[in-house]
């Protein structure tokens, strides 16, 4: 590939994906509002757009699936077919496939080795939703005969010499659309350039006005031709014409063996296929009288008469009529020995009598095999690879959930950033002009002090605008993620055979990029669990009273600075001592606490790690991991979470989660002669406190807050460093909040906050689990910052 | 001159070598305004598809075939419909 289709492809990826999101979500809301012309004109849009820039790349088998998408939809939109469940299976399922494609092209620049085949599969599958005897189903697209068992009615009056090797011969279709003269296509030309071509025929699409009435540049030619050349070498030379070509591989010995192998069932097809051979047939004898008939050069002629003959043969193949072929050769040679047409002339009109009397067509051996009915085939073990693996739209739908590596963002965010860029720059210079004063003497320190106080105030205030404007560069809407859920849910409530209406608020909210990429995995579990184990099946719903299907809410709302997020469903709740049984028996809690927990604090054991409610592993959820592996997800971010519940009402998870993760605002602590910071977030209050009043139990201590107990740890002792020798009267306490409860951290002194950009540990210090990063202080120290989690447990 | 229009008792015109689009509405004009037109396509190796639409459209009379024998099949049965 070379670089300049590179660059292209690079740009195709994004778009690929980003229409490929919009095809899934028309047709997911198609299927929720059935005929809605507005889902479905732009999921038409989006396939239509992919089929056409799929067409720039070597991408054959992806322009292929995606085209029959879109014919699909375009008889759809015709209303010659009903958008079903089965239909937005097939659909879904094709557009996975085509996610899973533009991966690989996002990696390798090429699809994986099995596209043509896994292509041809889907294809097939895609033609068979649109049935037969329909013009749309047989336009554009290459099929194999081995894929459709057999050959299309196109092919009547389409023949060649048999004896020249007819191994590997092609029929071509090529419809031109109407305007393609426009665009400077000579679709005659083309096909006349195929090497090895065998036959040729042009066809009215249309039946042809008057003579007065005919546009010229409107083209309503339909080419066919038999063609003794690799399929590529053709796909290659109509490569611009693709989705107007239809491409058959014709068996061995074809016009020979004409039509099904025997044995395929495809009855009403096959019927309508003789009907068509009939004229066809008889057109085509027609055809071979106007040839031998038309004027033409003497050295020409021999050769029409040898082609006239070709297509004699081949009729009589066609319709089983051996015994005719004596009377065929005999005229053959007359003429030969005549130079006249007059014997071949003859030999037609007793061909034509003969088939006109006997009808003999469905007498043919090879044609009579056809069974009464059935469905269209279907290449062997078509259904079988194409069935899911159980999880395996899941897991694929989880694979497209992987983070896209661009970030787009709006131009004026950008621009915003430039002007700070520009500002900056300036306030640089100034600078450099204060300190060549400064040298010269010019300025008393009292006046150097107040003129670098005013450049540090502008500094900081372009400093905190950047902030602002890269954290908004930054920030994303939660429906990036949210977006994925219908599909999810779609499937999901499919295979479990419930039914669920997903409710989605506040998709608009907006939090850091990092943030919304490490919620997408929690979310599908929480999503999951509840529909596994929290909506009930229909029946039994609509037994105690609710409506048929379930509800599920994805809401986000902001609140100052964290974004909560709560997925809430209407089904059967968790029974707390059901919970409570589960714990004690998986030996999380002892069966005393267990019975001293309230309903709520039981409700919340399902976080307790390998905690499972399921009393058998389906393969959506209830594996043991679950919802411990959310609340560790969501902690990592600095988010909390939380779960409500009440029986046969229903279940509130909610997220409590930063709004950024960028800038962290941190209170500094000294300890010692150190300094350490500690997440704002965390921190509830100070206080100081008199030493007598912290009270000792054993090595435990704690303290009395706004009366209530509030347990006290050393921050030195948890940080293995020397205990200040000269005791204070008053102690520095940190109140925190750590998992929910609050915590007295017994520090040096309090220092003061400030705001920083807190890398996480590398290298060797990764596993520190005290710390959770590092920034810089202003003199160029570096402050370790507390991973109060870490620390206490 | 790709096509040569010869009027007169017998008209007919000329095809001769390759045949662009552009010369489809002019041959059609002359088809309209003569009766009883013929064609001669004996040197015509290149006929665009436009041109060939119209010897087929028109059901011109052909004094002398294309010496390719593909273009002389085209327009031999030029009267089926596309089957189905």
């Amino acid at each position: 590939m070379n670089e300049e289709t590179e660059l292209l492809l690079r740009q195709f990826i994004p778009e690929a994906r980003d229409l490929l999101d919009q095809a899934g979500r028309s047709l997911l809301a198609l299927e929720r509002e059935p005929g809605g012309a507005e889902p479905l004109n732009e999921l038409f849009r989006a396939v239509h757009t992919l089929k056409g820039t799929s067409g720039l790349f070597a991408v054959e088998p992806l322009t292929r699936l995606v085209h029959a998408a879109e014919d699909l939809l375009f008889a759809v939109q015709a209303g010659r077919l009903a958008l079903d469940a089965e239909l937005a299976d097939a659909l879904l399922d094709s557009l996975d496939q085509v996610g899973v494609w533009i991966d690989s092209l996002a990696e390798a620049s090429v699809l994986p080795d099995d596209a043509d085949a896994a292509s041809r599969l889907k294809v097939t599958k895609l033609r068979a939703a649109l049935g037969d005897g329909d013009g749309a189903s047989d336009s554009g697209s290459s099929r194999d005969l081995a894929a459709s068992g057999a050959l299309p009615a196109w092919l009547a009056g389409l023949t060649c010499d048999p004896q020249a090797g007819s191994a590997g011969l092609l029929a071509v279709r090529y419809s031109p659309d109407a305007h393609c003269f426009f665009r400077g296509e000579d679709p005659l030309g083309l096909i006349r350039q195929i090497p090895g071509l065998r036959a040729l025929r042009l066809d009215a699409v249309e039946a042809w006005p008057p003579l007065a009435e005919i546009d010229p540049f409107v083209c309503n030619i339909q080419l066919r031709a038999i063609v003794d050349a690799p399929r590529g070498a053709v796909e290659q030379l109509l490569r611009y014409a693709l989705d107007q070509v239809e491409i058959i591989a014709l068996p061995p010995g074809w016009p020979d063996v004409p039509a099904t192998p025997s044995g395929t069932p495809d009855g009403d097809r096959r019927s309508d296929e003789f009907h068509s051979g009939d004229t066809a047939v008889l057109a085509l004898l027609e055809g071979q009288r106007r040839l031998l008939r038309a004027a033409g050069e003497p050295e020409t002629a021999i050769g029409r008469r040898a082609a006239a003959a070709r297509a004699l043969r081949g009729v009589l193949a066609f319709t089983g009529r051996d015994d005719l072929t004596a009377g065929l050769d005999s005229a053959c040679a007359a003429s030969e020995q005549s130079g006249g047409a007059g014997p071949l002339l003859r030999c037609i009109d007793a061909i034509a009598a003969a088939l006109m009397i006997a009808t003999p067509l469905r007498a043919a051996p090879a044609l009579s095999a056809a069974a009464p009915s059935g469905p269209p085939p279907f290449a062997p073990g078509a259904d079988i690879a194409a069935q899911r693996a159980p999880g395996g739209s899941e897991s694929r739908s989880l694979a497209a959930a992987s983070p896209p590596a661009t970030l787009r963002v709006e131009q004026g965010k950008i621009d915003l950033l430039m002007n700070l860029v520009g500002e900056l720059v300036v306030a640089k210079n100034a600078i450099a002009y204060l300190a060549r004063r400064a040298e010269q003497g010019q300025l008393s320190t009292g006046e150097l002090a107040r003129e670098i106080k005013d450049r540090h105030a502008l500094v900081n205030r372009i400093a905190e605008d950047m902030q602002v404007a890269v954290m908004s560069v930054r920030m994303l809407p939660v429906e990036q993620i949210f977006q994925r859920f219908p599909r999810l849910i779609r499937d999901v409530s499919r295979r479990l055979g419930k039914r669920v209406e997903l409710v989605v608020e506040g998709g608009e909210t907006a939090a850091d990029k990092n943030i919304i990429e490490a919620l997408a995995d929690p979310l599908i579990h929480m999503v999951r669990n509840s529909l596994d184990h929290g909506i009930e099946m229909p029946d039994i719903r609509k037994r105690g009273g609710k409506p048929e299907h379930g509800t599920l809410w994805l809401k986000a709302v902001q609140d100052n600075d964290e974004v909560f997020i709560r997925v809430i469903d209407d089904g059967r709740g968790i029974d707390p001592a059901a919970v409570r049984r589960k714990a004690v028996e998986q030996g999380l809690i002892e069966p005393e606490r267990a019975q001293a927990l309230s309903d709520e604090e039981a409700v919340a054991l399902v976080f307790a790690p390998g905690f499972s409610t399921a009393s058998e592993v389906s393969d959506l959820s209830g594996r043991g991991v679950g919802m411990d592996v959310v609340r560790a997800a969501v902690e990592k971010v600095g988010g909390r979470v939380s779960i409500s519940s009440r029986v046969g009402i229903g279940t509130t998870v909610e997220l409590a989660l930063p709004l950024s993760m960028a800038v962290t605002r941190i209170m500094t602590v000294c300890c010692g002669e150190r300094l350490f910071g500690v997440p704002m977030a965390m921190v509830v209050e100070t206080v100081r406190v008199r030493r007598a009043s912290i009270h000792r139990f054993r090595d435990r201590e704690a303290f009395v807050l706004r009366d209530s107990v509030v347990p006290a740890l050393r921050l030195a002792k948890l940080l293995e460093l020397p205990e200040e020798l000269a005791a204070p009267e008053e102690e520095a306490i940190l109140v925190v909040r750590v998992n929910g409860e609050r915590l007295g951290l017994v520090v040096g002194a309090f220092c003061e906050g400030m705001e920083a950009i807190v890398k996480p540990m590398e290298g060797v210090l990764a596993d520190a689990r005290a710390f959770s990063g590092t920034t810089l202080l202003g003199d160029g120290r570096v402050l370790l910052v507390l991973d109060l989690r870490g620390l206490v447990a | 001159m790709p096509i040569r229009y010869v009027d007169g008792d017998e008209p007919c015109a000329f095809l001769d070598g390759r045949v662009i689009a552009e010369d489809a509405e002019a041959f059609l004009e002359w088809l309209r305004r003569t009766y009883d037109p013929a064609v001669d396509l004996r040197s015509c190796t290149d006929p665009h598809t436009a041109l060939m639409q119209l010897l087929l459209g028109a059901r011109v009379r052909i004094v002398q075939l294309p010496s390719d024998p593909m273009l002389a099949g085209c327009l031999a049965d030029n009267d089926s419909k596309v089957p189905r």
